[in-house]
């Protein structure tokens, strides 16, 4: 199992991708990374918050109004391309598929949640390996703590938002307890974090 | 079935459990997304105690009904009633009217039913709007037991809800409760709603349709197979759809380079085509 720390990162292993998840309370959170983010940012990022069922448009709008990158809800078999930043549509499973594609499920919930975290988690740690950050932010299940889990086993980087910081810290403290070596950082130092990605 | 719990194979062993099924009960699952059927795959092998790929497949050469509770728990049931109202609202409005105006009888297919949601759904909208006697519905079910399972009535309860949130927005007739009772355990549909469908064995060519159809409502489907297969069967529909007939897929489904030549948009936002 391998975990790095805050050197390794900084020395860039050529990460690929960057992953969030979060559900109550880190709406906010969001936006403000996506605010900070530059417009040259290196990396996709891809969001999987939860969010209405029935509730189709909106959610990319609003987080699209202070974000310096393009905010898009994948179609499936869409191609993943640096530079975007991309919503897990709401009653959609988020999958990565192997060739750097999204591919989209309506299979049963999980963790009463699709999108599940977990699900978009586990398959993006299979396909970027240890090429992957992910990140925990502020939420009220504990959809999530298990894939950060799996890709700090596959040798990605892992972050949980501080959970003291948290409006719900359900999730965040579900993924410290299933896996303790995970990096706590404020969001400060998250949001530094990704800005000096290279 | 949990999608977490899963028994990990490789991909050798993956390419041989579909190799055995394809064998034994001609069924092709080699044009499924790779991601999405593994992982599947996996949670079955947990969920009913195959802890190697070799049990599995010793299993599969031994029993002849092994495909039928495979099939129900691989296939992808729709999640809810009523999914996405805008769209039923779309075609209630817009795509129905004018068909029905067009054609004396205007032949509507769901080439593939698992929970029969969709076509619960769709019949609901026919009877609620007088249209019954002037379509025909075709459903194709991959094995007897979703048929089984449809014409019976059944509904998982946890659908319930939102089924009955989706049909408020949807801004039927009655309330979602004229359709489907809900008891202790169980949920059950009106059947009466389904007797005049035709039920059809699918494959997998689904060269099973009948020629001639106006409306091939598809949603969500397509999710699970390659682009390849896909196109394949984009291809298909265009060759049984009607002149003028329409083709639904699911809200973030779209239709690849090579069957955009196809179809023409009719509404983006609802992913209704229209034969080119």
């Amino acid at each position: 199992m391998k975990v790095k720390g805050f050197m390794a990162k900084t020395e860039n292993i050529g990460y690929k991708a960057v992953i969030i998840g979060g559900s109550a309370g880190s709406f906010q959170v969001v936006t403000n990374i996506l605010q900070s983010l530059p417009a040259d940012f290196p990396l996709p990022l891809l969001l999987c918050l939860h969010r209405l069922k029935h509730v189709r448009s909106g959610f990319v709008e609003a987080l699209s109004l202070k974000s310096k990158l393009p905010v898009i809800e994948p179609f499936d078999k869409d191609a993943i391309k640096p530079g975007k930043v991309y919503l897990a549509p709401a009653n959609y499973h988020m999958y990565i598929e192997l060739g750097n594609r999204f591919a989209l499920s309506t299979e049963e919930t999980v963790n009463h949640s699709r999108p599940s975290i977990d699900l978009s988690f586990i398959t993006a740690a299979h396909a970027f390996q240890n090429k992957l950050i992910g990140i925990i932010l502020s939420g009220a299940n504990k959809d999530g703590a298990y894939g950060l889990k799996v890709i700090a086993e596959m040798g990605g980087f892992t972050i949980v938002q501080d959970p003291n910081q948290c409006e719900m810290p359900t999730m965040t403290d579900a993924a410290i307890n299933l896996f303790p070596k995970h990096n706590v950082w404020t969001i400060e130092k998250i949001t530094n974090f990704l800005i000096n990605l290279k | 079935m949990d999608l977490l719990q899963y028994t990990s194979i490789t991909i050798t062993e993956f390419r041989s459990i579909l190799k055995a099924i394809k064998e034994r009960f001609d069924i092709d699952f080699n044009e499924y997304t790779l991601v999405f059927l593994k992982r599947r795959l996996e949670s079955f092998m947990s969920a009913h105690r195959y802890p190697t790929a070799e049990s599995l497949i010793n299993h599969i050469s031994r029993d002849d009904e092994f495909i039928h509770l495979f099939l129900r728990e691989m296939l992808v049931e729709s999640t809810e009633m009523f999914r996405d109202p805008s769209f039923w609202r779309y075609l209630r409005d817009f795509v129905l009217p004018r068909l029905i105006n067009e054609n004396k009888t205007v032949r509507i297919a769901l080439p593939h039913c698992v929970s029969g949601d969709e076509l619960y759904s769709l019949c609901i909208l026919l009877a609620e709007n007088g249209w019954t006697y002037f379509t025909e519905v075709y459903a194709g079910t991959a094995s007897p037991h979703f048929e089984k399972n449809i014409k019976n009535g059944n509904f998982a309860t946890y659908k319930y809800e939102v089924s009955a949130d989706n049909y408020l927005r949807y801004q039927g007739k009655y309330e979602f409760s004229k359709y489907c009772q809900l008891k202790e355990d169980a949920a059950i549909r009106d059947t009466s709603l389904i007797q005049h469908v035709h039920f059809l064995k699918k494959d997998d060519t689904f060269s099973f349709l009948p020629n001639n159809i106006q409306l091939i409502i598809f949603r969500n489907q397509m999710l699970y197979y390659t682009q390849t297969l896909q196109d394949k069967v984009l291809k298909t529909f265009y060759e049984k759809l009607s002149k003028n007939g329409c083709l639904a897929i699911g809200i973030r489904e779209q239709l690849g380079i090579i069957s955009q030549q196809l179809y023409r948009v009719i509404n983006e936002s609802e992913r209704i085509y229209g034969k080119n």
